[in-house]
């Protein structure tokens, strides 16, 4: 299960942030993503210490008006982040 | 007395200070490329690469960069086709200072539009439409950004056109009565800018509006307006020198914000360049 797996961000990506969305490039690879204001921050909560189960917890706490639409966000964001190569499965 | 051959006066192209020299010892292939990079022969660069055509168009021509072979038992389209493309490369490879990117760019009074994206995108049919309607022309293929002033330059060679586009503006030019394009076996149009009109040749301008186009057979003319984060996404995708930059995410966001973006669907080239040549001359809305 997702939930379980704690998502951290690849090593490498500069990011630059632009109006709540984010640009992320990773001068080795040539690798450009584009983040929507939800993922931009979903990405950088992925720092290795939370399990995605936890960081849909932590956004649900912050945002409760949007807890339901919140864990499908988050676990959806979290494998096209994870199918870009933004993060990796700690 | 000995006959003396003499060698060849070499052309000179140059673009974004770096240049490159050709020699030729045929005439017609000759002609035909100093006609082509006609716009781009002024300026000051460091020496860059070295070509030598030599041959001929029964025995073949040889292409030589820096003393190395690169094509041999050519004809005379597919040489001058395989220098053209050789040479802009050696142009935009070593440019370390400025963003460039794949796209055309034209201006009208100091403010410049960016038409972006890869062949096939539509930036030389959108090109010719723009000067044709006026805009000064800076080039159809790579833009030049400076990141610290915005100012946009472009390498003014010959609007090269294909397929469709070509035959249009073939008659086009024709009912104008203006002089024979080049025309290659691999039917490609060459329309020199000189051509569309006085006050064709624009200096340089401030990139004001970048343009992502996208050619759709009948499809009714729409402008999507993307936000700063998308048209950097999309810049970057066509960004050819990034690793010889020192930020190119940074200069390219900037851009990005300094600019007005949109993706531009299309199926007539005259009603996309009416609506960027109004968009261009409309008060800007992102400073």
């Amino acid at each position: 299960m997702q939930g379980d797996k704690t998502p951290l961000r690849v090593e490498g990506f500069e990011v630059e942030e632009m109006d709540g969305e984010a640009v992320l490039y990773h001068p080795a690879s040539d690798k450009v993503l584009h983040l929507n204001p939800s993922a931009a921050l979903i990405w950088t909560l992925c720092t290795g210490r939370h399990t995605a189960a936890e960081l849909a917890e932590t956004l649900c706490a912050v945002y409760p008006q949007s807890a339901a639409e919140i864990k499908k966000d988050v676990s959806l964001a979290l494998e096209e982040l994870f199918a870009a190569g933004a993060i990796q499965w700690a | 007395m000995g006959l003396s051959s003499r060698r060849p006066e070499p052309l000179g192209v140059h673009f974004a200070g770096n240049g490159a020299q050709v020699v030729c010892s045929d005439s017609l292939v000759r002609r035909c490329l100093a006609r082509y990079f006609a716009h781009c022969q002024n300026g000051a660069s460091a020496p860059g690469a070295a070509y030598e055509i030599t041959g001929s168009a029964s025995r073949g021509f040889i292409l030589m960069r820096d003393g190395k072979p690169l094509l041999s038992g050519a004809g005379r389209d597919r040489v001058v086709l395989e220098l053209i493309q050789d040479l802009t490369s050696r142009l935009i490879g070593p440019n370390q200072r400025q963003l460039l990117f794949h796209a055309g760019c034209l201006a009208r009074k100091g403010r410049g539009v960016m038409l972006c994206g890869r062949t096939g995108a539509g930036k030389s049919t959108l090109a010719a439409w723009l000067a044709d309607l006026g805009l000064g022309y800076l080039g159809e293929e790579v833009a030049a950004v400076d990141p610290v002033s915005g100012r946009m330059t472009g390498l003014p060679r010959c609007i090269t056109l294909k397929g469709e586009s070509a035959r249009e503006w073939r008659e086009r030019l024709i009912r104008r009565g203006r002089a024979p394009m080049e025309l290659t076996a691999h039917g490609h149009l060459w329309i020199d800018p000189a051509q569309l009109g006085p006050g064709w040749m624009a200096a340089g301008a401030a990139a004001r509006l970048v343009v992502f186009p996208r050619f759709a057979e009948k499809a009714p003319l729409r402008a999507e307006a993307m936000s700063s984060g998308a048209a950097a996404f999309e810049l970057l995708q066509n960004l050819v020198n990034a690793r010889n930059l020192a930020d190119p995410l940074g200069a390219t966001a900037r851009l990005a914000q300094g600019t007005r973006a949109c993706r531009l669907t299309y199926s007539s080239g005259r009603e996309a360049a009416q609506w960027i040549d109004d968009a261009i001359k409309a008060p800007s809305t992102r400073p």
